[in-house]
């Protein structure tokens, strides 16, 4: 079709319509006006949106890596792992037959009150000795999320709150604690005497069993513990008859500690990444992870700064931090390691105590441990080896998923109580979904052989 | 012309100015932590025990802090944090009361005390308690009004309780973001007057371009004023041998951690020397650091344990818990000097 110019036409219907109707010459007279703003700020807009579309749905490309990051790679490497620190606290720690009463103990659910708790009931191998609830439960709630026990032969601090510093002392705790096993010392030096195969392992490695048959002297249940009805029994106690039960009932946790000495992770896919790196066989090195992955990586390293805390061959400096975790509503913020630390110190069963088979008691982590401000709301940091399987997150599970964790560290905000120690990273919604995929390949089957992960037959 | 346009863009960037320094002082108090302190810290003072004090609605306002009146019902966090170590072994005592005074936030704690029966206006008490580091206790609100919180502090070394009394009030919603909105219209006001000539013509002699460069000094100032962190310190690698800020010592240090590494408790026998290369034999040396770059010191604390001999002193509880630049400070005193030794570390 042509137009054709009828300029007079045009002309003089304007005119007639500017004549006969004054409103619309007034809107019309603003729109023609900011018609070009309009315009330039619409197409400013498309041009942004599409860049932006084009710049977020490029592929990600497999990073170039600095001399830097190849240093900290290594050092994350699980083949890097220090060969496992002895533990001069407990004499049977590194003894194979210790390790396998041990194993039997953790599995038992006769070690609890009722006949239904094992250590394995929250510590469950098929997820990673965790429980995947919000906080555990036994014969009550528990105040944290349960803690996997893989790898932690090498912290030097048990618990969200480091308030045990052995293993052997940590796994006494939820043999008594009320919510947890409830159960009472006297009863399990009764169960390991009545049991004919758990009275020759234990003797084999500790020697003989106090006689209990005088019930006059050794009440069928005690313990000293508060609120529960095992206490006057315990106290009616003569102090040697106490101290023949106590020493059994801690040598039970160090048979425990020597079986969670074995579990151990194994390497991942991430590791065989860092391997293939260090044999400089890039292309091989490409098909292990993607290029998201190991732009997460790379993340992981640098700008989230994840690598603060998560570092070393387990991914964590079993230190304890405060990074701003809301608190669950209705409960005060965690306390963390401000009373993780009083209770360490204050614990019979510390590495100073008594029942340390450590001649030396060198004890430096407890004599040395940071007490006061910085410690306040700190929790310690855990392993980043096996996530999957273990949400939710967090000590009292606060953080349903990795993604959401993400999103807390990007954010970095105030801490309620203390002071977190994190800062805002500024990261894109790509780079936390990195992140995530990262973390995911670190994920492995254990190291431990196979019958230490499941009950013993 | 050219002016002109200069003299219509002064107030804008007045503007952007202001906008700029509210912004910036609303990330200063984002940035507002509980270990450094600042002139805005929220105080309480019982006796001479201080606690830097605040109040969360965790439910509704998140991480927003209060310092007295909370705008809302519901769930209510109340922490100290204490800023006095008398504190951390203090039994405290913590009670929250209808504010039957009659007397609003002017209630004092004389006032209280001739209240008969304090526990039947009671609306919340926490028992004495030892708890040390922060003191923290959650309670539910569920109606709004007036209370007094009362915080009832006995010393470890004494018996005289101290005690604070702070009147507050509950639902109260303050004037919220009115008062900045009011004074950002009044700006864009001022702008419209500006820029049509009006506002020259009403003030005389009154140079307006005036409001926009103190406007600009102000803020100026005021971002300089914020702005004034520490420049980074250049550090180089362990030195063999280090001085003492004032010179009066010269100090080498050895780990018995060969490589230092991360992660690890360890040992330093430290040697020290006087400016004249004899050794230092009596001194009291205490250890602190932490990494300039992040919030924090040492994960441990470290302690000069033992004397060696030849101006040699063992250091221990020695851990670093990441990789990166730490400094490790050591004071040294001995009967006639006191100086201090920054050493730089790179993990």
């Amino acid at each position: 079709m042509v137009k054709v110019p009828l300029h007079g036409v045009e002309d003089r219907l304007a005119e007639d319509s500017r004549s006969t109707d004054d409103a619309s010459r007034l809107t019309r007279w603003p729109v023609g006006r900011l018609f070009p703003i309009f315009a330039i700020i619409a197409i400013g807009l498309a041009v942004a949106l599409v860049g932006a579309a084009l710049f977020s749905l490029r592929p990600a490309v497999h990073p170039a890596w600095t001399d830097h990051e190849l240093q900290l790679m290594e050092s994350l490497w699980i083949a890097n792992l220090p060969p496992l620190p002895p533990d001069p606290s407990n004499a049977v720690a590194d003894d194979p037959r210790a390790a396998g009463f041990g194993h039997r103990l953790f599995f038992d659910p006769r070690l609890s009150d009722n006949g239904e708790f094992a250590c394995s009931s929250c510590h469950q191998p098929d997820r990673r000795f965790s429980d995947g609830r919000l906080t555990g439960a036994a014969l009550g709630e528990s105040k944290r999320n349960t803690p996997s026990i893989v790898g932690t032969a090498y912290s030097p601090w048990l618990y969200w709150d480091g308030r045990k510093d052995s293993q052997w002392s940590q796994a006494l705790s939820p043999l008594e604690d009320p919510i947890e096993q409830g159960g009472n010392r006297m009863a399990l030096a009764r169960l390991i005497a009545g049991d004919t195969e758990y009275r020759r392992a234990y003797t084999a490695l500790f020697g003989t069993l106090p006689d209990l048959s005088d019930a006059g002297r050794f009440p069928a249940e005690a313990a000293p513990v508060p609120g529960t009805p095992f206490e006057s029994a315990w106290n009616s106690m003569n102090p040697a008859d106490r101290e023949s039960v106590t020493r059994v009932f801690v040598n039970i946790g160090k048979a425990i500690a020597a079986y969670e000495r074995l579990l151990m992770p194994g390497p991942s896919r991430f590791d065989r990444y860092v391997e293939a790196i260090v044999h400089r066989d890039a292309s091989q090195a490409g098909t292990i992870l993607s290029a998201d992955e190991a732009t997460g990586l790379r993340l992981f390293m640098g700008k989230a700064r994840c690598i603060e805390c998560h570092n070393g061959p387990l991914l964590t400096n079993n230190e304890f931090h405060n990074t701003g975790i809301i608190s669950v509503p209705g409960k005060i913020p965690d306390r963390g390691r401000i009373d993780g630390i009083h209770m360490a110190r204050g614990d019979p069963f510390n590495c100073l105590g008594a029942y340390s088979d450590d001649p030396e008691k060198d004890c430096a982590e407890l004599r040395f441990a940071r007490t006061g401000a910085e410690v306040v709301g700190a929790l310690r940091t855990p392993s980043l080896r096996n996530l999957q399987g273990t949400a939710p997150y967090s000590h009292q599970g606060q953080t349903p998923s990795l993604g959401e964790m993400m999103r807390h560290y990007d954010r970095a905000p105030l801490a309620l109580i203390g002071h977190n120690e994190a800062k805002p990273l500024g990261l894109s919604r790509r780079e936390r979904a990195q992140l995530e995929a990262f973390l995911a390949t670190l994920d492995a089957p254990l190291a431990t052989a196979p019958q230490w992960l499941a009950a013993p037959p | 012309m050219g002016l002109a346009k200069i003299r219509r863009m002064r107030p804008r960037l007045a503007i952007c100015c202001l906008a700029l320094c509210l912004a910036n002082s609303e990330q200063a108090a984002l940035a507002h932590g509980g270990v450094v302190l600042e002139d805005d810290l929220c105080v309480i003072n019982i006796g001479y025990l201080q606690a830097h004090f605040k109040i969360y609605l965790p439910g509704e306002r998140q991480r927003q802090e209060f310092c007295e009146d909370i705008p809302s019902t519901g769930e209510s966090l109340f922490v100290m944090e204490y800023l006095h170590s008398g504190l951390d072994d203090a039994s405290i005592d913590f009670r929250v009361i209808r504010n039957v005074t009659g007397l609003g936030r002017f209630a004092l704690w004389e006032d209280v005390a001739r209240i008969a029966d304090l526990d039947e206006i009671t609306v919340f008490h926490h028992a004495p308690a030892v708890v040390p580091g922060v003191y923290s206790v959650v309670h539910r609100f569920d109606e709004p009004g007036e209370f007094i919180g009362i915080v009832t502090a006995v010393p470890n070394d004494a018996s005289t309780p101290y005690t604070a009394v702070f009147p507050f009030e509950v639902g109260f919603t303050g004037f919220g973001v009115w008062p900045l909105v009011l004074i950002a219209i009044a700006i864009l006001q001022l702008h419209l007057w500006h820029s049509s000539g009006r506002l020259k013509r009403w003030l005389g002699r009154f140079r307006p371009q005036g409001f926009g460069a103190s406007a600009v000094l102000v803020c100026g100032i005021y971002l300089a004023s914020e702005a004034h962190g520490n420049q980074a310190i250049g550090l180089s690698g362990a030195d063999s041998r280090i001085h003492s800020r004032s010179g009066h010592f010269q100090v080498s240090v050895a780990p018995d951690l060969e490589p230092l590494a991360i992660n690890t408790i360890h040992r330093w026998v430290v040697l020290i020397l006087a400016a004249d290369g004899a050794p230092v034999p009596s001194a009291e040396i205490t250890v602190r650091g932490g990494m300039p770059a992040h919030d924090h010191g040492l994960p441990t604390l470290p302690e000069a344990t033992r004397y060696l001999g030849e101006g040699r002193y063992l250091i221990e509880g020695m851990r670093f818990h990441m990789a990166g630049r730490w400094e490790v400070v050591l004071s040294i005193e001995t009967d006639a000097l006191h100086d201090e030794v920054v050493i730089p570390l790179e993990l």
